[in-house]
């Protein structure tokens, strides 16, 4: 009795974490196939988590608020870009440039986040289609700014920026002067390896910020409305606004998180940067054994572990095992959109289910009541 | 008015940001310094032998005459350290001096004679001005949909 | 919303306000830009016949596409942002019709042939997952039809084909990205029967078999099968108190809107020339979602008008703006105009309120 016991607790493991454990066997395979040096990897995902990190913890509030998975983050990034945009333009370099990027991108990130949220709760029960049809929609506004405005209406100093016919930005714009400056503040080099501590104290800021809200009053208010929010309206919540807030606050983040990403990179693309960027950190999340409606700081950490690792050995694995890189790149990606798949479609399932189990509890209930 | 004390506190961050902003943009300005160890028309000064010259936290740029050399650095003022040869005789003289730059300059031409032998700052700086490049894609095209991704 | 209720005592003013509401101001604001445009196109130097022609054309490419939303919409699934998947099978079709070497005119109904198992298949199974997850169907089909193309993708340079038309040259194996249909579908129908009057060029052979498929789908929409697809999207509750398989009835809906899907890739290939293998097929479900909401359409309503408006003038639209906006401002900003005008569509009509309680 006491082994069954202990093997339904395994099965009732996996199968509430059935993604990361894909993750694990599918990385634990393509790992060596690929022959990178565990020396490489290890300096590889050191790098990615200090990069990406801040951007996939905007995603945890949204969640918390029961908002579901914040497709529309992408608007931060865009948000954070045009605020980087405008500060190489300014020849603000290194630290000060990123700070006075974040500044920049509040207000923009704040304005876009109100936008989403307000169309958000117009289209209840539908919020993760219209964030994500939202990024298309902002992203033909951003391109009106960036490809357009930017040089004819909205001064840029330096031509060298701008696109030879006279108006609009670059496809890149180099980001060297800012190029990790909050990396290597504070870096340890140890054993051929950069730890970038002055990001993961940035981060970690971050993580500490998230469990403090998490008790504030705001945060207590938005745990309610992602319980229920007609409960929570009773309770004398304004659910609205709560869910609006829920929203600009992970814009603002992301916005922050993509200057932190960017500045990593050194090199903004300009028209491609954000879009891929919301949909990979979603994965990221999920590999990490999130779901739609509930997410923590632990899931994040192991789902950059996890995603990255595959993303990095993906390519060589299919080098060696099929002959052809391509198979490996189309493979990641094609892996980053089933888990976000095999999540909704577990969300959906679970919310079914639980719907006519309690449909099913509230009729046995009235069924004693009425004998 | 009555400000009530929610209120004053949002007022009071939007403000606390403001001036931060202000500050990033002043302690962040980047310019390029271009030192000239070059011959000085009005009054006239010959180019030095030999000049090391150290700008803060760049690499000592080692200039013979009529060479130019370029560092960068933040922030509105500028410590320069010239170590020079006036002939190829002469003895090694160091001197430090602070440069103010004007904000709206990115770059700041210093002709080091004029520099050294105490000129006023109208005699030895001057702005840089860049002569735009000629493109050689004469139209980019710009890329909005990128779908495999290189790098995350 | 008060002033538009009141009444003015005018009644042709009354009737005018009801059809502006009905008609929604979005859509409004889109078949005024499109008239502009028309009206703009002589004086900028456009000829207006061969603008109009252009537009049929694109019509005639995408109709089918869009219309491939109507089964989808009447049993309930909401938009079919699942698209994807139907090309796939209408791409598996084609390139097998290429891969057996059939050629010319009949190409096109080999490839018709070939596409309609795999469209048979992949809608079952999108059927059945879509039964499992009612409420959630949209985002999900999003991303169901982004994992097919990106495991295509892989599926295109593993799949055993030969034919030298395809197929990478150096290594012999692997499709490629674009493969030209010259010499085999290219203009099948649209060179069939086609009028030409001066600067103007009507593709009759497409128009006619748009139409036909959509007197099909109208015809089976008045069918007992087809009131019972209705009443499932508009009224389930009625649905299952008459005895309808809710189930089976989506699934059937799901089915014939992925074959519809599948010929109308086909379609739009014999029009544009070429067969796009790869990441094309990714942003395919967006134009198709925006055009049937701008020809009036809601998320649980459509009608075979709605396909013909809305793909009217959203092709309308993407093939005037770039003309006529480059010769009055010498500036292109018809992709920015395009994306902002069709997603936000998407948007207007997701934040609709449904007429249907679940």
């Amino acid at each position: 009795m006491k082994e069954k016991s202990f093997a339904s607790k395994l099965w009732s493991l996996f199968r509430n974490n059935t993604v990361p454990f894909m993750f694990i066997v599918i990385c634990a395979i393509c790992i060596p196939i690929s022959g990178f040096s565990l020396n490489y990897l290890l300096a590889e995902i050191i790098t990615r988590i200090a990069r990406n990190s801040f951007l996939i913890l905007s995603l945890l509030i949204p969640i918390m608020a029961g908002m579901g998975l914040n497709f529309g983050m992408t608007l931060g990034a865009m948000a954070g870009e045009i605020g980087l945009i405008l500060v190489s333009d300014w020849q603000i370099w290194g630290i000060p440039g990123m700070i006075l990027a974040m500044i920049i991108s509040i207000p923009i990130s704040v304005l876009l986040g109100v936008i989403c949220g307000k169309i958000m709760n117009l289209a209840r029960g539908r919020e993760m289609i219209t964030g994500y049809i939202m990024n298309y929609f902002i992203n033909g506004i951003y391109q009106l700014i960036v490809l357009y405005a930017m040089g004819a209406i909205i001064p840029i100093v330096h031509s060298s920026i701008i696109l030879p016919r006279g108006y609009g930005i670059r496809n890149t714009v180099s980001l060297l002067s800012m190029r990790q400056s909050l990396d290597n503040l504070l870096a340890i080099r140890f054993g051929g390896i950069k730890i970038p501590v002055m990001t993961f104290v940035v981060v970690a800021l971050l993580c500490l910020f998230i469990v403090w809200f998490r008790k504030t009053k705001l945060g207590q208010d938005m745990r309610a409305v992602g319980q229920d929010m007609e409960v929570a309206r009773a309770a004398g919540i304004d659910v609205e606004r709560t869910r609006i807030i829920s929203i600009v606050m992970s814009t603002v983040l992301a916005g922050f998180g993509m200057i932190i990403y960017l500045q990593n990179m050194g090199n903004l693309s300009t028209y491609t940067a954000h879009s891929q960027i919301g949909m990979f950190c979603i994965a990221a999340l999920l590999v990490g054994g999130a779901s739609v409606d509930r997410a923590s700081i632990g899931n994040v950490f192991l789902g950059v572990t996890l995603f990255h690792l595959m993303f990095i050995v993906a390519p060589s694995a299919g080098t060696v095992l099929m002959g052809d890189s391509m198979i490996g790149e189309y493979f990641r990606v094609f892996v980053s959109y089933a888990v976000i798949t095999f999540a909704l479609i577990m969300y959906e399932t679970k919310k079914r289910r639980t719907n006519s189990l309690a449909g099913r509890e509230l009729a046995l209930a009235q069924k004693e009541a009425d004998k | 008015m009555k400000i009530s004390k929610s209120m004053l506190y949002k007022i009071l961050t939007v403000v606390a940001i403001l001036i931060l902003a202000a500050v990033m943009m002043i302690i962040g300005r980047g310019h390029t310094i271009y030192l000239d160890n070059k011959a000085l028309d009005n009054p006239s000064y010959s180019a030095y032998y030999r000049t090391d010259v150290d700008v803060k936290n760049n690499e000592v740029q080692k200039l013979s005459a009529r060479e130019r050399g370029s560092a960068t650095f933040m922030g509105q003022s500028v410590k320069v350290t010239v170590t020079y040869m006036e002939t190829k005789n002469s003895q090694k003289q160091t001197e430090t001096f602070k440069i103010k730059v004007p904000y709206g300059w990115d770059g700041i031409i210093i002709n080091l004679p004029a520099l050294i032998h105490g000129e006023p700052k109208s005699v030895y700086m001057s702005q840089f001005i860049e002569t735009p490049v000629e493109t050689s894609a004469a139209e980019e095209v710009v890329v909005t949909d990128e779908f495999v991704v290189s790098d995350i | 919303m008060s002033e538009l209720t009141r009444s003015s005592g005018n009644p042709i003013v009354d009737k005018i306000r009801a059809f502006a509401r009905s008609f929604g101001l979005p859509r409004l604001i889109i078949a005024g830009f499109l008239l502009l445009l028309f009206i703009m196109a002589p004086f900028v130097g456009a000829n207006f016949f061969t603008q109009l022609s252009n537009t049929l054309n694109r019509f005639s490419w995408n109709a089918v596409l869009v219309l491939s939303m109507v089964p989808m919409i009447h049993s309930g699934c909401g938009l079919n942002f699942g698209l994807p998947l139907g090309i796939i099978a209408g791409l598996l079709g084609g390139t097998l019709a290429i891969e057996v070497g059939a050629t010319g005119f009949a190409s096109f109904w080999v490839a018709v042939l070939f596409a309609t198992p795999f469209a048979l298949i992949l809608g079952s199974l999108y059927g059945f997952l879509l039964n499992k997850i009612k409420g959630g169907e949209m985002m999900i089909a999003t991303y169901v039809g982004f994992s097919s193309v990106s495991l295509m993708c892989m599926m295109w340079l593993l799949l055993p084909y030969h034919s030298p038309n395809m197929v990478w040259g150096y290594a012999g194996k692997g499709l490629r990205t674009t493969i030209s249909l010259e010499g085999y579908y290219n203009g099948a129908l649209a060179n069939f029967l086609q009028i030409n009057i001066g600067h103007l060029s009507i593709p009759v052979g497409t128009l006619l078999f748009f139409a036909l498929l959509a007197f099909g789908i109208w015809a089976f929409l008045h069918t007992k099968t087809g009131t019972a697809m209705t009443a499932v999207g508009s009224n389930p509750n009625f649905a299952r108190a008459a005895g309808i398989n809710i189930d089976k009835t989506r699934l059937l809906s799901v089915i014939l809107s992925t074959w519809l899907g599948a010929v109308g890739i086909l379609v739009y290939e014999q029009g544009f020339g070429f067969i796009q293998l790869y990441m094309a097929p990714f942003n395919m479900a967006l134009p198709a979602v925006s055009a049937i909401l701008i020809g009036g359409a809601t998320v649980n309503k459509a009608t075979i008008t709605n396909v013909i408006i809305g793909t009217f003038l959203f092709q309308g639209i993407v093939t005037m703006t770039p003309t006529v906006m480059n010769s009055m401002i010498h500036m292109d900003m018809s992709e920015v105009i395009r994306v902002i005008a069709s997603n936000g569509m998407i948007i207007y009509a997701l934040t609709r309120k449904s007429e249907v309680s679940r």
